[in-house]
């Protein structure tokens, strides 16, 4: 009897400890599911200085958010200081990165053909797809088609562009090199605004700093869509300088606009025409493919709410760099990665339900005449009184007649600058 | 009295956090573009964290009224001598 009683209670406790145990198990497997749940999911499209800064600052908040990200590419070469591989300043490899992937986040390589903002969900160009709770798009510059008659953006036979971050710098320099002494080259600059507005003519310097170096004769001809152009002076002022004016510039007023290309003749709005030996055309720019496919912009430039950089009318779709409307800001890396650490601040601010800060950019945008001559435009950036805008504080330049010295020493900060800032989102 | 007179001169200059709606961190947010924490030891912009307080405000005095249009010159023209103290404390504790 004893012995019954015994073996009942023990099965009663044995009973009671299961369901104990399978209530506390649930429970736990529960909490950390929400725990889990709670972990919003944070995609980052793009590696360049926008996006690649995003991703540093947010991998520092893995606790609270899950991160991705998507590129298309493996490596980066970056557009800031492409115009000194042009001029042999610096090498390829100098400008390629491999994307850090020794941070808290989950990285993809993938070409993205459009996303759904109603349903949060990303579609790439083989089918697949990912969802999101919040994604910031940060994929560089697209490219306007059929502005000048005669002119492809895709026909190859043309000298490539090279104003995003794909491999032809190489294709570039080898045409660069096969021209012969006394060879005329057109470049064709584009309307404003676009990605890093002197760098058509911190390009033209860069040529001419090649061809100099090689011990030839040439003379560069800048046809331009605009009437005046980012720290001109100083530009104008090193070329009489450096170049002897071997480099001259035909503004839009004066007839200088390209209109039409035939057989390497090219003829302006005003009618000039010029035969050259190589043909520069960088074409007019619009926010990248993917805006526009996946219809979150229908004008040129997507629009953003500048306190958390929100896309008007697309909830939790976030953008920054060169593909936004950012007021007075112009599309420089500096610009990029000033914007993306606003940004992240504030998404970080939203998911922990904090009051969002007010921003406060800063751009400074290096241009070299040659090996050795920087100069600089800085301006403070902040938001209008109404919060919907980006207004400079006022820019300034470097010195139009600053002595040798001072550009050699804005050289070496410009080169500074460049790896401290590479540095810190490549490695 | 030289709080007074640091008072008084910071008005006469247009103050970047003016109303106080920008806080110190988001200034400093923009200088870590250039002054890293992954910076070569031969590089001429050291990150901010490396430097002494004082240091640090006597080099942002010098820049400050410096003639010679560098690019420090240019950045630290729309802050203040407030702004520049508030960011030391940031940066260094008070």
């Amino acid at each position: 009897m004893e012995n019954s009683k015994n073996t009942r209670r023990k099965f009663l406790h044995y009973i009671k400890n299961f369901f104990l145990l399978s209530f506390l198990s649930q429970f736990f497997f529960v909490k950390n599911l929400k725990a889990k749940n709670i972990k919003p999911k944070v995609i980052v499209i793009g590696s360049g200085f926008g996006g690649g800064t995003c991703i540093k600052f947010l991998s520092k908040y893995s606790k609270i958010l899950d991160l991705h990200v998507i590129d298309k590419y493996t490596q980066i070469q970056t557009c800031p200081f492409s115009n000194l591989v042009i001029g042999n300043v610096m090498d390829y490899k100098d400008i390629t990165f491999d994307i850090n992937k020794n941070l808290e986040a989950k990285f993809h390589t993938g070409q993205i053909k459009y996303i759904n903002s109603e349903k949060k969900r990303i579609y790439f160009s083989d089918d697949l797809s990912m969802d999101y709770d919040f994604l910031i798009l940060s994929p560089g510059i697209g490219f306007k088609k059929n502005q000048i008659d005669g002119y492809s953006i895709d026909d190859e036979s043309f000298v490539p562009h090279c104003w995003t971050g794909n491999k032809k710098i190489l294709e570039f320099k080898k045409r660069l090199n096969s021209l012969d002494d006394g060879s005329s080259l057109v470049i064709s600059a584009p309307e404003y605004p676009y990605r890093c507005p002197p760098a058509p003519y911190e390009r033209a310097s860069m040529i001419a700093n090649y061809l100099m170096k090689k011990k030839k004769q040439f003379k560069i001809f800048i046809l331009d869509s605009k009437n005046s152009f980012t720290k001109k002076e100083i530009f104008f002022n090193e070329w009489k300088k450096k170049y002897n004016n071997s480099i001259e510039w035909i503004s839009k007023k004066d007839g200088g606009k390209v209109i039409n290309v035939n057989n390497g003749v090219v003829t302006t709005e005003g009618g000039l025409k010029f035969s050259s030996d190589f043909l520069h055309i960088i074409p007019n720019q619009q926010a990248s493919e993917i805006f526009h496919n996946s219809k979150l912009t229908s004008d040129d430039w997507c629009s953003i709410n500048p306190i958390n950089f929100e896309i008007t009318g697309s909830k939790d779709i976030y953008a920054l760099g060169d593909s936004i409307d950012a007021g007075d800001m112009p599309k420089s890396s500096f610009s990029a990665n000033s914007q993306a650490k606003m940004l992240s601040m504030n998404l970080v601010n939203k998911i922990l339900e904090k009051d969002y800060v007010e921003p406060v950019f800063l751009n400074t945008c290096y241009s070299f005449s040659s090996t050795d001559r920087a100069f600089s435009i800085t301006s403070w950036y902040r938001l209008n009184s109404q919060k919907n805008r980006i207004v400079s504080l006022g820019s300034k330049e470097s010195n139009v007649d600053a002595s040798d010295f001072d550009r050699l020493r804005e050289s070496k900060e410009a080169h500074d600058w460049y790896e401290n800032i590479t540095k810190m989102i490549y490695s | 009295m030289n709080k007074i007179l640091l008072f008084i001169i910071s008005l006469i200059f247009f103050r970047i956090s003016e109303a106080n709606d920008i806080r110190t961190s988001t200034i400093i947010q923009n200088c870590n573009v250039c002054h890293t924490e992954k910076y070569k030891k031969s590089s001429s912009i050291k990150s901010l964290k490396t430097l002494e307080k004082d240091y640090f405000l006597t080099k942002m005095y010098e820049y400050k009224k410096e003639n010679k249009n560098g690019v420090m010159n240019r950045i630290l023209d729309p802050i203040n001598i407030l702004d520049i103290i508030e960011m030391a404390d940031y940066l260094y504790g008070k």
